[in-house]
């Protein structure tokens, strides 16, 4: 029986299709060390933008396996080299997810070390050797060849690109898009026409989880999203 | 030499796909590596490791060496300790000596390359001959300036300070400089005889073989006989942490015969260790690096005591075998010591003696720090990493200015 030519369904394409980039990033030393409380606190008013977001998404990116536990350099330091347990605790309590800007994330900081050193003026100052060195980083943001159409080429594409590259799309662009929203979210939503995937992106809670344990969850999430609307 | 592909099942191919984006916009650039010295010391263990994986990316990297009499090397050897920290009287003459070796050897050098990387004080003032070209110049220091004589500073100052970046391995060795000052951690290559996977058999041959038993947990430090390493406070530490843990120590280093005071060092460990029978000392040539694998792999705890250091390898290289190590809190040893995370930062014996008996007494969270110290080293401490930083220096200094780079 001749069923004539076979029917297929169109492929589902994104108006535009998602493109990867990934974001690597040189090191660079400041002059500026912290010896005291005191001068951490001049550093975190006065200091660029760059540096506070280096030593508050640090850990992010370099450190993953070190989560669940939040952290950031400065309560870094003030726990296990300053010795400054109750500092600490009030600086690694300010998590850079949790604010839309850099300037939200440097007050939070500035107002835990400014009450710090209110209630415990004139602490003796570290040795060089214990001091905290201030840094920032010079950023790279390169291109790669993977892109993804649709919800197939997306997992693929998951697959093959760094964790830079996802860190760029989840946690660095929660810098430059309205708040709670990363690229995946924008794109599923804009250009793929899912909202509600894209809401289920946006509700990843990207400071529980390692970046590999994060794309697992959003493979599993494209997937199941892919097999509800075969 | 090694080729990149056969990084690709230990780092993965997004690490080696990521080099090739970086490399791409630098195809046909020329870099060209200056040092003093070809063959021995880390610099020329790096530039052997690196120049061949550079160009393999399509970077037409090179390596020319400086060359000099002897003159020349007694003042760079005095250069090399004043930076170290060592009591050095420098006269008028070691300066001129200096620089009309490096002016002589101008001409044979390929300074007209796209960048020039400089390696360590020798060849630094090379730079006054930066002005003939349009090209970038970067000084590497592979030294711990941290006590370095002020005498030899405030005259390099101003040379280093001609560079378009300064790069150093450690926080702590920057200087107050003008220019950019870059930090770039050494690595260790996860294919070499020194950290390439080994089977159970092979560990316990070799322990065989060196006589180390394997009936008690082992705390290991590996490194030369020198008192910067204080093998003799690990020795005190141990003896105060075992008391109630069995344990056994190894201290495990060389010393050769040409060097009386490692000599000397290995004889105060030894008389130290005299009668404990829970206390190993080994004396290995300097190539035993499949040894220093096993007895690594074979530790539940790796030490790296120093009271100084460069950058300290040996602990990247027990991370990245899934041994917690206690390492005292100087040079880079804080860098890949991450306190209570990847292991545990000391600063006295009575400290390393608690953190023995710590890690000790908790087994489970000693293997938790070493899972977490190879995933640290993994991220940040390898060739393909090191690798990265070149590239990624590279482009900084000829793309001067911008923010964000986009390649």
């Amino acid at each position: 029986m001749d069923l004539g030519p076979r029917q297929e369904d169109p492929v589902k394409k994104a108006a535009s299709p998602f493109r990867f980039f990934t974001r690597l990033a040189l090191t660079l030393i400041r002059s500026e060390k912290a010896h005291t409380a005191e001068e951490l606190l001049g550093g975190l008013r006065s200091l660029p933008d760059g540096v506070i977001y280096f030593h508050t998404h640090r850990f992010l990116h370099e450190h993953q396996f070190l989560v669940p536990e939040p952290m950031n350099d400065f309560a870094y330091w003030a726990e296990k080299i300053a010795g400054e347990p109750e500092l600490a605790k009030g600086l690694s309590g300010v998590n850079p997810l949790h604010h839309s800007t850099l300037a939200q994330v440097r007050s939070a900081l500035v107002a835990v070390v400014d009450a710090h050193v209110r209630k415990n003026p004139g602490r003796t100052p570290l040795p060089a050797e214990r001091a905290f060195q201030f840094m920032s980083a010079r950023r790279f943001s390169i291109p790669t060849p993977h892109t993804a159409a649709n919800l197939e080429e997306m997992v693929e594409a998951l697959g093959r690109v760094t964790h830079a590259s996802l860190y760029l799309h989840l946690f660095e662009a929660k810098l430059r898009l309205p708040p709670g929203e990363n690229d995946f979210s924008v794109w599923l939503s804009a250009d793929w026409g899912d909202p509600s995937l894209a809401e289920k992106i946006r509700g990843l809670d990207l400071s529980l989880h390692t970046l590999e344990e994060i794309k697992n969850k959003m493979v599993a999430l494209l997937r199941s999203s892919e097999s509800s609307h075969a | 030499m090694r080729r990149l592909e056969e990084y690709r099942a230990v780092v993965g191919s997004d690490v080696l796909e990521e080099l090739q984006l970086l490399a791409n916009p630098l195809s046909g650039k020329r870099v060209v590596n200056i040092n003093s010295t070809a063959v021995g010391g880390g610099v020329a263990e790096i530039l052997n490791g690196m120049i061949p994986l550079l160009k393999e990316l399509g970077v037409d990297a090179r390596w020319d060496v400086l060359k000099g009499g002897e003159a020349f090397y007694v003042v760079t050897k005095k250069f090399h300790n004043a930076l170290h920290g060592d009591p050095v009287r420098f006269e008028p003459a070691d300066f001129r000596v200096y620089e009309e070796t490096v002016e002589g050897n101008a001409a044979l050098m390929a300074l007209d390359s796209d960048v020039v990387y400089i390696h360590d004080p020798q060849p630094a003032s090379l730079v006054q001959k930066r002005a003939a070209w349009k090209n970038r110049w970067i000084w590497r220091c592979h030294i711990d300036l941290t006590r370095r004589d002020q005498v030899l500073w405030d005259y390099l100052r101003p040379v280093i300070e001609s560079y378009d970046a300064a790069v150093f391995s450690s926080p702590a060795f920057a200087q107050n400089l003008p220019i950019p000052q870059v930090l770039i951690a050494p690595s260790i290559d996860p294919l070499s005889d020194k950290n390439r996977p080994l089977e159970d058999k092979e560990v316990k041959a070799v322990a065989e073989r060196l006589g180390v038993p394997l009936d008690k947990p082992l705390i290991t430090q590996v490194s030369r006989f020198d008192r910067l390493k204080d093998p003799v406070g690990v020795i005190e530490a141990f003896q105060m942490a075992r008391k109630g843990t069995p344990a056994r120590l190894l201290i495990v280093g060389g010393a050769a015969d040409d060097d009386p005071e490692g000599m000397e060092v290995l004889a105060e460990v030894q008389e130290k260790a005299k009668g404990d029978a829970d206390i190993l000392v080994l004396n290995l040539p300097p190539t035993s690096h499949l040894e220093i694998n096993a007895l690594q792999r074979a530790s539940t705890v790796v030490v790296q005591k120093s009271l100084r250091e460069g950058f300290g390898l040996t602990v990247s290289e027990a991370l990245w075998k899934n041994i917690p190590v206690i390492g005292g809190a100087v040079g880079g040893i804080p860098q890949q010591v991450l306190h209570e995370h990847t292991g545990l930062l000391v600063t006295s014996v009575p400290e390393a003696a608690k953190a023995m008996a710590r890690l000790l007494k908790e087994p489970e969270w000693a293997k938790n720090l070493g899972r977490n110290g190879h995933q640290h080293v993994q991220q940040n401490f390898l060739l393909t990493r090191h690798l990265r930083d070149y590239l990624l220096l590279f482009h900084s200094v000829l793309n001067p200015g911008e923010h964000i780079v986009r390649l």
